[in-house]
């Protein structure tokens, strides 16, 4: 049995899937391909598939993971066209290997924030990522309203703008140790400045390891 | 095709999926190339409406069409409906993203009385004048099928047209009649004339109902050459009736979430309550090697790995055995579970269960309808208890440690013995687990009963009778509540408010036409909902109306009054409901349609079992 991982984007009409129905679609879909993929054994297989780091709804993936088990060998193009002909719309297989990291290698996520129709807040929010403490709060696993400090879960980041949108990169912690949602630190932000951001379109770029380099 | 100024609303709602559209199956048609439109409605949420077999067998059927594309809509939930409305977007088709006004018909799919308010909510949401006397010529076409087409007329004030039967072939003779008015100039008045001479084909506006002084009806009178009877559709040789080969595959988690194949129309039974054991008959099956196709096919073009073979009672398939056999060769090594839904207590088998739980087990639910025999015998399900038993010992013995059975409450003659001998057999049923030697060790039983409430309908032989009144129906729920006996049963029952409303309509005429408009003013949607149903709403759109809803749902009717639906031909004779009211005052059962012919009229529309030689 042969471990394969797929490396897919995930945009348009796809990035408003729950990380389920992603699950449930890429069992279809690599049904629907007809790739000799595992199952899990007992009373009730499924379709054997590890997704790296589940993307929140909302939010597009240019470069993310799910790691299968080839029961026959298949070449990786092959592979790769077969099923990108039966994904649907905003769903794309980009590249086919085997995989060299494990998923507890991951340590951070790149992401590109644009934040439409405003501008002239670039300073405001470089001021505030800047600070030496973001503090704010989040529900714990208790669901009681605790505070916590954002900031070291912020690499690094940039912000620039052009004539009609504000664009924020940045690098921040995920994973399953440390995890910060770009979303939580958005309305973070909006809650500390009174400036409200209507319409943001987050995308993730990449899965970093903790040496920076990209998740393979 | 998502639309920009849709999408940017889209993480304001829960599950944007259900508005995006592009799922796998869903079919684009370039627009100049197509000479009908058609917005297929269902009038309920996506995960109910993308469940239902009717409209992937429609929708696949319609696109087949080359100049017809066939597009979905359903009912927005709450959230997105507020944030349509507040930024002005009309409710939009799941393909094109086209407001429903760009269509030449907008279809709704009837399954149950309940959504007849989200109809009306989706019609207004689309900016479509409610009455069809109000839309002219360049408005879509309103037309409606299903089973509570069977009686259409509380409808009648807002449906243009009214498909009786089966739909396959009647659509498209439409669509023919359709495109040869369109071509020469269409207007409204002289297509539906015409529409009304194809058979299946109701107009309720080619006809006047007049009514006598105690609220029935005196006369149902047809205008011009309108056709006195109005007979349904039905296809004969259901084998090679159409099926498609792929579905529309949703992203998000429907309440069917899988492969369905048909494999057969109708119902040998005649059980006296349901109204689908009559309208659809005679019964007609396909072959086994027609389905195992059809299967193997659906499968590998949706992906799903679980299918279902669907009828009214499947385990009154003939070619059970020779189907599950075929199916096996392939479904085993393809990871793809059969799922068998319907099956009946008498129906199950040792090897059924072997064959059926090959890859995934699935749960098992029977429905016995009754807790007493004399009961069952008056409904004519042709049941014992001794069938039950038996059956849940081999389901035991087969490694289930849990069954759901299904009964109704309020039916005609019932007893308060009736009632509590639901509790009575679950008992039974749980006893019976724990002495039988070769149980699942360690594990418990759980039987979850669930008791619905009884709706009289149109077109069976409990078509005059009253409904249980809500208060009476409370007791009932609270004698079976407080006859449970162990933990190991579980209990649940319908909302008897829901129940009445449903009685309302399913035997109403058109006189509810002016109540359901009022209560869709006064706020009413998804009212088989029960977040969102509220019986006061309706109290008050009856009153303001001068409506007594207690006539319709309460009232016992007199064999010779005329009903709303007498004026449609469904195949069964009247007389055949009358001689099957009465064997059920006394507890008579009626041999099923492969036993003995009972002459119910169905042999007229021919095909199927009727034209077997018993």
């Amino acid at each position: 049995m042969l471990p394969v991982r797929l490396f897919f984007e995930k945009t348009g009409p796809a990035r408003y899937m729950s990380h389920l129905d992603l699950v449930r679609c890429f069992g279809r879909s690599l049904r629907r391909a007809a790739i000799p993929f595992w199952y899990t054994e007992g009373f009730n297989p499924h379709p054997f598939l590890t997704f790296a780091l589940p993307l929140s709804l909302g939010t597009a993936g240019m470069s993310e993971s799910v790691d299968i088990k080839l029961t026959e060998d298949m070449p990786f193009d092959t592979l790769t066209d077969r099923l990108n002909r039966c994904l649907p719309e905003g769903l794309r297989i980009t590249s086919v290997a085997e995989p060299k990291r494990k998923a507890t290698d991951i340590a951070f996520s790149s992401y590109k924030i644009v934040i439409s129709e405003k501008t002239g807040i670039c300073d405001a929010l470089t001021d505030y990522l800047s600070r030496d403490e973001i503090i704010t709060q989040k529900k714990n696993k208790k669901k009681q309203m605790v505070d916590i400090n954002l900031k070291p879960s912020i690499h690094s980041f940039s912000v620039s703008e052009d004539n009609v949108n504000t664009v924020l990169e940045a690098v921040l912690s995920s994973g399953c140790s440390e995890n910060l949602n770009p979303t939580l630190l958005l309305d973070s932000f909006s809650d500390a400045s009174g400036i409200q951001l209507d319409h943001v379109d987050i995308i993730r770029l990449k899965i970093l390891c903790n040496d920076l380099s990209d998740f393979a | 095709m998502i639309r920009k100024d849709i999408e940017k609303h889209l993480l304001k709602v829960q599950k944007p999926c259900r508005y995006t559209g592009g799922e796998t199956g869903s079919i684009i048609k370039n627009k100049d190339d197509v000479n009908i439109r058609f917005a297929f409605c269902f009038p309920d949420s996506y995960e109910i409406g993308m469940s239902h077999l009717g409209i992937k067998l429609l929708y696949s059927l319609y696109n087949n069409i080359d100049d017809v594309w066939c597009e979905r809509v359903f009912a927005p939930w709450e959230d997105m409906e507020k944030v349509m409305c507040e930024n002005s977007i009309p409710l939009y088709a799941l393909e094109s993203g086209d407001a429903l006004t760009e269509f030449d018909f907008v279809g709704f799919t009837l399954q149950y009385e309940l959504s007849y308010s989200n109809m009306l909510n989706m019609l207004d949401l689309s900016n479509i004048p409610l009455i069809a006397s109000d839309r002219s010529d360049s408005d879509p076409l309103v037309i409606c099928g299903g089973p509570c087409a069977c009686n259409p007329e509380p409808l009648a004030d807002f449906v243009d047209i009214f498909s009786l039967g089966e739909g396959e072939e009647v659509s498209i003779e439409l669509f023919d009649l359709y495109r040869e008015h369109k071509n020469k100039g269409f207007v409204k008045a002289d297509f539906l004339r015409e529409a009304a001479k194809i058979e299946g084909i109701y107009i309720p506006s080619l006809y006047d109902v007049s009514y006598n002084e105690d609220g029935t009806i005196s006369a149902f009178t047809p205008k011009g050459d309108a056709p006195a009877t109005i007979r349904k559709r039905i296809i004969e040789d259901f084998d090679k009736c159409f099926y498609p080969d792929n579905f529309v595959v949703p992203f998000i988690e429907i309440v069917h979430d899988r492969a369905v194949a048909e494999i057969f129309r109708g119902c040998i039974r005649g059980c006296r309550f349901c109204q689908a054991g009559f309208i659809y008959r005679p019964v007609r099956e396909r072959e086994p090697g027609t389905i195992n196709d059809m299967c193997r096919t659906l499968c590998s073009n949706t992906g799903y790995d679980e299918v279902s073979l669907s009828s009214l009672s499947s385990s009154d398939y003939t070619k059970l055995g020779d189907l599950l056999d075929n199916m096996l060769k392939w479904s085993e090594k393809d990871k793809v579970s059969i799922n068998l839904p319907s099956l009946r207590v008498d129906g199950f088998s040792r090897e059924l269960t072997e064959k059926l739980k090959k890859v995934r087990r699935g749960g098992l639910t029977f429905a016995p309808e009754a807790g007493t025999q004399r009961l069952r015998d008056a409904i004519n399900k042709n049941v014992t208890e001794n069938e039950l038993m038996s059956t849940c010992a081999t389901a035991f013995a087969g490694g289930w440690t849990s069954v759901k059975l299904y009964f109704m409450i309020g039916l005609p003659t019932e007893t308060g013995e009736d009632v509590v001998g639901i509790t009575g057999l679950c008992q039974k049923v749980v006893d019976l687990f724990y002495n039988l030697p070769e149980r699942p060790k360690g594990k418990g039983v759980q039987v979850s009963a669930s008791a619905s409430t009884f709706v009289p309908k149109p077109f069976t032989p409990f078509q005059w009778e009253p409904q249980d009144t809500i208060g009476t129906i409370h007791e009932k729920q609270k004698l079976l509540k407080d006859s449970v006996t162990s933990k190991k049963i579980s209990l649940s029952w319908h909302d008897a408010n829901t129940s009445f409303l449903e009685a309302v309509f399913a035997r109403g005429d058109r006189r509810l036409g002016k109540v359901l408009l009022r209560a869709h003013e006064l706020g009413c949607k998804f009212d088989g909902w029960d977040e969102f149903f509220n019986l006061d709403t309706w109290l008050r759109a009856f009153e303001e109306c001068g409506v007594d809803p207690a006539f319709y749902a309460n009232r016992r009717r007199e064999y010779d009054e005329i009903l709303p639906w007498d004026h449609l031909d469904y195949g069964i004779d009247k007389r055949f409901l009358i001689a099957e009211n009465e064997r059920s005052k006394q507890s008579q059962t009626t041999p099923h349609c492969r036993q003995k012919c009972s002459a119910c009229g169905a042999a007229k529309l021919t095909g199927g079992v009727c034209s077997v030689t018993r």
